[in-house]
């Protein structure tokens, strides 16, 4: 997959966060769909065949670096609060997939993006306990985070499983 | 150490850290000033896009009640068309009565209109993006507003032609506030979704439903008098020392399309 390719679904992902997400809302919760992107780019980054690389580890981070950025322009809490919650969160998925999950099937590819959902709020909330101080959400944490999860969870499903039906692969196990 | 560096995520992050020291320099402000012009216009498109899908959706939702809405709106613009004639006629006096007394006139605010381009509505983000800027005369910390006076928020960061609006919505928002009726003062922050909330009102002090919230002043980063909403329900804990009030909010954050921004460097 060409590197220019991975930057235009990114901004244009970026651009579609703030447009139409806001109306997307279920439950008071709308999809975070740049880092459900990327997040789909690093369950495919390490679980794809050998034999047919739609995207290297490199330009995975190269994703992560610009899809935090431009989640940090669109948002209004400081540069880099995002950046640093997505790194979190798609190490977790690097991490997992090199040393629990070896094989991709639906229950791993649930519980990494638990996991990762997990791993961006904790990093997220730290961030903004530690810099800005008060942290209050209007609603109780739990309930946001878990409508996030089952979010990004059916997003990320069908994201990845699209891919899989394009590409016509069965067999996923970890690159590492 | 360079093997530790070599190492994909560190390298990231190191990056990312520069990346944060150079934003805090200023030095990322003209790639930012490029990015939000290049993208403005695909911004205007998306979003104009979401708002005909709520809309759309809306109406499928509610058609029933169209006819019902309809004719309760047209006797609402009857009311209110009667309600201008007489506050014409207060404005007219308290005109007169000022020069009379040798009051000083409030100078108006100047209003600069601007379009939303974007909303951001992810956790702790919440926020919208209008399509005016530093160039346009925005600067930070100017108040937001909706047509009729009614409050949206206040900017918290200028680019060279879009900013960043900062939504009474938003769960650290914190507003000095009046209830017209009664100038019983209170605090209003933000809950998500549209709502709001009047917190330490004394128990003693008489709030009803219905009655109009306007901002006092006293904070200072709102002037006197804006619209934020209507007391919705009253919540009362006797073995608290403060009750609560709930607000629906004026603006409607779900629709909102133009802004105004208060130009109160006059």
């Amino acid at each position: 997959m060409k590197l220019f390719f991975v930057i235009f679904v990114l901004l244009l992902t970026a651009i579609l966060q703030a447009g139409l997400a806001p109306f997307l809302k279920i439950f008071g919760n709308s999809p975070n769909l740049i880092f459900i992107l990327i997040l789909s780019l690093a369950v495919l980054t390490f679980y794809q065949p050998a034999d047919k690389i739609l995207i290297t580890e490199k330009q995975l981070w190269i994703s992560v670096i610009l899809a935090g950025l431009s989640a940090d322009l669109f948002s209004i809490l400081p540069m880099g609060f995002l950046s640093l919650s997505f790194l979190g969160a798609i190490y977790s998925v690097s991490w997992f997939s090199g040393n629990v999950f070896g094989r991709l099937n639906f229950w791993t590819l649930l519980i990494l993006v638990l996991i990762a959902t997990l791993f961006y709020n904790l990093i997220l909330i730290g961030l903004i306990r530690l810099i800005i101080g008060e942290l209050t959400l209007g609603r109780p944490l739990f309930y946001s985070v878990f409508l996030e999860i089952v979010y990004n969870i059916i997003l990320v499903w069908l994201i990845f499983y699209g891919i899989k039906k394009i590409f016509g692969q069965n067999r996923y196990t970890s690159r590492h | 150490m360079k093997k530790l560096i070599r190492k994909p995520a560190v390298l990231t992050l190191f990056i990312i850290i520069g990346l944060i020291f150079l934003n805090n320099y200023g030095l990322l402000e003209k790639p930012k000033e490029i990015f939000f012009r290049l993208a403005s216009s695909f911004q205007k498109t998306a979003y104009r896009s979401g708002l005909w899908l709520n809309d759309f959706i809306g109406l499928l939702k509610h058609q029933e009640r169209l006819n019902e809405e309809n004719i309760y709106f047209l006797e609402e613009n009857q009311k209110l068309e009667g309600i201008i004639v007489e506050l014409k006629e207060a404005e007219r006096e308290n005109k007169f009565l000022r020069q009379q007394l040798n009051l000083e006139e409030k100078e108006p605010s100047r209003l600069i209109l601007a379009e939303v381009i974007g909303q951001n509505s992810v956790n702790f983000g919440q926020g919208l993006l209008i399509n005016k800027g530093r160039k346009d005369g925005l600067e930070e910390g100017m108040a937001v507003i909706a047509v009729g006076n009614r409050l949206v928020g206040r900017i918290t960061r200028v680019f060279d032609s879009s900013a960043q609006v900062f939504l009474i919505t938003h769960p650290n928002s914190r507003i000095n506030i009046l209830i017209q009726e009664t100038e019983v003062k209170g605090i209003v922050k933000g809950e998500s979704d549209s709502g709001l909330i009047i917190d330490w009102l004394d128990q003693k002090e008489e709030i009803k439903t219905g009655q109009t919230v306007v901002t006092s002043g006293l904070d200072g980063f709102f002037q006197k008098g804006l619209l934020i909403g209507w007391v919705e329900e009253v919540i009362v804990n006797q073995s608290q020392v403060f009750k609560k009030a709930k607000v629906k909010s004026a603006a409607d954050f779900k629709r909102i399309e133009r802004v105004f921004v208060i130009d109160s460097r006059l």
